[in-house]
């Protein structure tokens, strides 16, 4: 019994001096971060900038954690809602979804201050303001598109590098040789293939004709009339079949991987892709049978597509909201955020990232240069991802392109699918840009 | 007669010689997936999204090392080991307990308790996913590898009682009754008679209750955040990146996950071997 | 008189103490977070916007049912019973008759069982994204196999054509499954008493006979059992469609599981809710149906 005893005794002993210890740990500031477009490289990237925070503010602990790709928005939502992240990752597909369920804070009051706002691109600035005029986030970068394309067979079949829509079509009718198992273009079918057919439409109907570039679906004074109804759609969903024509025939559900592969592995011809794969092609291809070039541009005299972004937020929940800020500002400082950016082949927040990395005008990356030079004819829209009907689209648009694509229903059919979608949606939620 | 018994005796040998081929047959087309694994994780990346080659133009162990040696492999190992071994523990003892009443007794509310595990095994786990993470949140729960244990081994509960209560049927009733007649308590005679008849059906049972956890993603993405505690599922569906899957590192990875599969497949194998003749006793 | 009554009290106490243990933690990990969430089943539940929460009655449920814009439920149910029906019946079948063949002793056959029991021991989502890899109609390895076995002359979109998306995932699920019926159906084989057979070899039985006369019947139990499982447990296995083919193409190869899980990644928590309460009460009236039919719990 005493023996009993003396051990319980030292047990509680030992509990308290480490309760003393958790007491001492305590004044350490621990903010939580979470990210969502996971990748090794990139995960290393952002920890070494926390390496570095942590350094020179020895008293916060910035704890990232890295959720697999596929599930960490399910997780970054459960995260919100339970109050159980500090900074979480803000993307072009789910900022909508957490400012509507206020679970960010306004960063304008805690950035007021900061050093580096001048050097921010204007492009930066609407993205951190876009919904409801108050900043929701600090972008980290921009991903925006460029056409890949087989420098070798190119030059081989003696076709010129396609710089519209149809000559890419023409291109790639030219250089399919289905019987060598060959195709043109590596199409997206399969899960977010709209967004492909999306960037066509824009192109063939023109920017200035939308409400508004971030509500890509309707028309400028429409009352909540759609694009759907236009003639220039029609030809453009019948120019996305055509270009699946000229694609393998299993594209039809090829989603992200499939198509990467495709280009890499010496299928297709073609690839419409962000500038993140280029590092693929680096590691995979022989220099000198690839290259990129920019995105195509169609009958309206306009390339568009998305302004692709990821971006750090605050959590409402957030318990050191000023630590947090203070580490966010850190973060997208010029000189972090273009190493981040040079690194995973983004476009920076600053305009004065060319005095930190020369990564951005040369090689691979010039036609990005070349794009950035005529910002009337690149040019930027997106889905209305702030309708909540957005989410339940998602789910059904991928399965009726793909009834259109293999001839189940036709043009006219699916044009009226997505009109009655929309023209539903305004009526249900109104306008929302 | 002595005609007879040799023609019977070639047909049995032809028959042998037929089920070893059709085994083998069988063998390779299930191993192909896994061989095709293997070529990969032996291939350098700019081999594996070209044409097919069968066997690596030159081999590398670059993915093994990666694998191994630059990321939280063996962590997240182990991390599995302990989860899926807690679980699997707990739910065969579980399994062995309530599948022998489940079996052998008869009580009213009998089939409401069969249809309280059978439940369980429909419920698709998406259904449960925010209240689940809601509920360990407050409790402080979320971040630890016993939970994960624990939701492990409330994952295979269930199925143990039912398998195990399928197993005991197999086992004839007298055998304990017996054992109560010779005055054993029920817990002594369930233990000391019936469950050393079984100890195949209870190698199957501990087999999947490892298994399935030893699969299990979801929960571990949700309900773990740190790296330290992180499974192996986990680390393998972090290879899949927005642009392209390492496959290089994903099928090292796969192959080098099989390999607790081969050590407890082994282990097991003695019991499932030792029912055999555990069997004979019953009569 | 009494101490019968007091053995039967011993009895039921019995009974609680054995059950409790394994009723304790579905009662608080599963049914409590089930009830939670099949709430939301009647409300109009999106992560999209959480600050405006209702409820809706059964609307849920009716736009599931009769909601056939892009989604055709009648599609996806019977999807579903071909996705069930041909993966279980090949897996039951394949893995019986490997248990039969593996139940004789033979030099190598632990290691032999070992192997075969590999493609249980990989995860459900690496299932489907290697089998959708090898499937590739452009580079994929089946097309190249097959084309080398003079099979087919040129490549085939396996998993991009409505006629052979679900039968690629199906062929995916099989191959996962059979090491289940194997190893369950095995064990259960080794457990039949030797004299059985002896018994029945001297009352002349052929093969044929002692197997539907001895080895059927003492294994029964177990048969019924992998069986009811094994429907249940495919039924929710949307992880292997999902990472194969989305559902895709056109729905060809939805099935209401996966479906849910597309509608879990849209954040339409009310509607996954409405399907997985549809999902478990189906199941529920074929488990009940099951076991009146197969005489399943009463002992024999």
């Amino acid at each position: 019994m005493k023996k009993f005893l003396a051990i319980l005794l030292a047990i509680a002993m030992l509990a308290t001096l480490f309760a003393g210890c958790g007491a001492k740990e305590e004044e350490k500031v621990t903010v939580t971060m979470v990210e969502s477009l996971t990748s090794p490289e990139r995960t290393a990237t952002i920890q070494s900038i926390i390496d570095k925070y942590e350094a020179a503010n020895p008293n916060v602990h910035i704890e990232l954690i890295s959720p697999p790709l596929e599930n960490a928005d399910a997780k970054i939502s459960q995260m919100l809602m339970n109050g159980e992240a500090d900074i979480v990752e803000v993307r072009d597909q789910t900022v909508s979804q957490y400012v509507n369920n206020e679970w960010l804070e306004d960063l304008d009051p805690y950035i007021a201050d900061w050093e580096d706002l001048d050097t921010l691109s204007g492009d930066s600035w609407t993205c951190m303001h876009q919904l409801n005029g108050k900043c929701w986030l600090i972008p980290s970068g921009f991903y925006q598109r460029c056409l890949y394309y087989r420098e070798d067979v190119l030059a081989e079949a003696g076709v010129a590098v396609p710089t519209t829509w149809q000559e890419l079509l023409e291109a790639s009718q030219a250089l399919t040789d289905a019987g060598s198992n060959f195709y043109g273009y590596s199409f997206r079918g399969g899960t977010s293939g709209y967004q492909y057919a999306d960037t066509v439409i824009w192109s063939y109907i023109g920017v200035d004709i939308l409400a508004d570039p971030n509500a890509g679906y309707y028309l400028k004074d429409g009352n909540g009339a759609t694009i759907f109804t236009l003639p220039e759609t029609k030809e453009a969903l019948e120019y996305h079949k055509e270009l699946f024509k000229a694609s393998p025939t299993d594209s039809v559900a090829w989603a992200f991987s499939e198509m990467v592969e495709g280009f890499i592995g010496g299928t297709t011809a073609f690839l419409i892709q962000d500038a993140e794969v280029i590092a693929n092609c680096q590691v995979d291809m022989e220099e000198g049978t690839w290259n990129t070039a920019p995105f195509p541009i169609g009958p309206a005299g306009e390339a568009v597509f998305p302004n692709g972004f990821g971006g750090w937020g605050m959590a409402a929940a957030c318990e050191n909201k000023e630590a947090a800020a203070d580490f966010l500002m850190f973060l997208s400082n010029p000189e972090n955020n273009t190493l981040y950016a040079a690194n995973h082949a983004m476009v920076p927040i600053h305009t004065n990232a060319s005095e930190y990395s020369d990564a951005f005008a040369k090689g691979y990356f010039a036609c990005y240069s070349e794009m950035a030079a005529e910002p009337e004819v690149y040019r930027h829209a997106t889905q209305p991802q702030m309708y909540v009907a957005f989410a339940t689209y998602k789910t059904e648009v991928d399965a009726m392109y793909q009834k259109y694509l293999l001839d189940e229903i036709t043009v006219d059919e699916l044009l009226k699918w997505l009109d009655d979608f929309w023209v539903q949606a305004y009526a249900d939620e109104g306008q929302l840009w | 007669m002595a005609n007879n018994l040799n023609t019977r005796k070639a047909k049995q040998k032809t028959l042998t010689a037929l089920k070893f081929v059709v085994l083998f047959i069988y063998l390779v087309v299930v191993m192909f997936p896994f061989f095709w694994m293997l070529t990969t994780s032996l291939k350098p990346s700019n081999e594996i999204n070209g044409p097919v080659d069968y066997i690596p133009n030159n081999p590398t162990f670059e993915n093994y090392i990666n694998m191994l040696f630059k990321g939280n492999f063996a962590k997240y190992m182990l991390n599995s080991l302990i989860a899926s071994t807690f679980a699997a523990v707990v739910a065969t003892f579980c399994g062995i307990l309530a599948g022998y009443v489940i079996s052998r007794f008869n009580f009213m509310m009998k089939t409401p308790v069969y249809l309280f595990f059978m439940i369980t095994q429909m419920i698709p786990s998406f259904i449960m996913l925010a209240p689940l993470y809601s509920m360990l949140s407050k409790a402080g729960m979320t971040n630890s590898l016993w939970t994960l244990a624990l939701l492990y081994a409330n994952m295979t509960i269930p199925f143990s009682v039912v398998t195990m209560s399928g197993f005991y049927a197999g086992v004839s009733n007298s055998i304990e009754e017996a054992a109560w007649i010779d005055g054993c308590g029920y817990v002594r005679a369930l233990f000391s008679v019936i469950v050393p008849l079984l100890l195949p059906g209870i190698a199957a049972t501990a087999i999947f209750a490892f298994m399935n956890s030893w699969n299990e993603l979801f929960m571990a993405v949700m309900f773990v955040d740190m790296d330290k505690f992180k499974t192996i599922t986990v680390g393998l569906n972090s290879l899949i990146l927005k642009y392209n899957i390492k496959w290089g590192e994903m099928a090292a990875g796969t192959v080098l996950a099989l390999v607790p599969t081969m050590v407890l497949f082994a282990f097991a194998q003695k019991y499932m071997i030792e029912g055999l003749t555990a069997g004979s006793v019953k009569g | 008189m009494k101490s019968k009554q007091r053995l039967g009290q011993r009895r039921t106490l019995f009974i609680f103490l054995m059950l409790l243990p394994s009723m304790l933690l579905p009662l608080i990990f599963t049914y409590y977070p089930l009830i939670k969430g099949g709430v939301m089943a009647f409300q109009n539940y999106t992560l999209m916007n959480i600050k405006n929460v209702s409820w809706v009655g059964f609307q849920n449920f009716k736009d599931i049912l009769f909601n056939t814009a892009g989604v055709d439920f009648g599609q996806i149910a019977w999807n579903t019973v071909k996705w069930v029906l041909i993966s279980l019946t090949l897996q039951f079948t394949l893995g019986f008759a490997l248990s039969l063949m593996l139940k004789k002793k033979f030099a190598g056959a632990g290691v032999y069982q070992g192997l075969v029991f590999f493609p249980y021991a990989v995860s459900g989502f690496l299932i489907g994204i290697m089998w959708r890899w090898m499937f590739n109609g452009s580079n994929g390895v089946i097309n190249d196999l097959l084309m080398n076995l003079g099979l087919i002359d040129v490549n085939v979109g396996w998993l991009a054509q409505k006629e052979t998306a679900l039968v690629s995932c199906v062929i995916a699920n099989v191959w996962y499954g059979i090491p289940f019926f194997t190893i369950m159906i095995t064990a259960a084989l080794r457990g039949v008493a030797p004299e059985l057979y002896e018994a029945a070899d001297m009352d002349g039985a052929n093969k044929i006979q002692q197997f539907f006369n001895v080895t059927v019947p003492s294994i029964k139990s177990v048969l019924l059992m992998t069986v009811l499982m094994r429907v249940i447990w495919i039924f929710n296995f949307p992880d292997l469609i999902y990472s194969m083919t989305s559902g895709g193409p056109a729905n060809s190869s939805q099935i209401i599981t996966s479906y849910m899980m597309t509608l879990v990644y849209s954040m339409d928590y009310g509607k996954a809710s409405a399907v997985g309460l549809l999902v478990i009460a189906f199941l529920a009236i074929f488990c009940l149906i099951y076991m009146a039919v197969t005489n399943y719990t009463s002992e024999d």
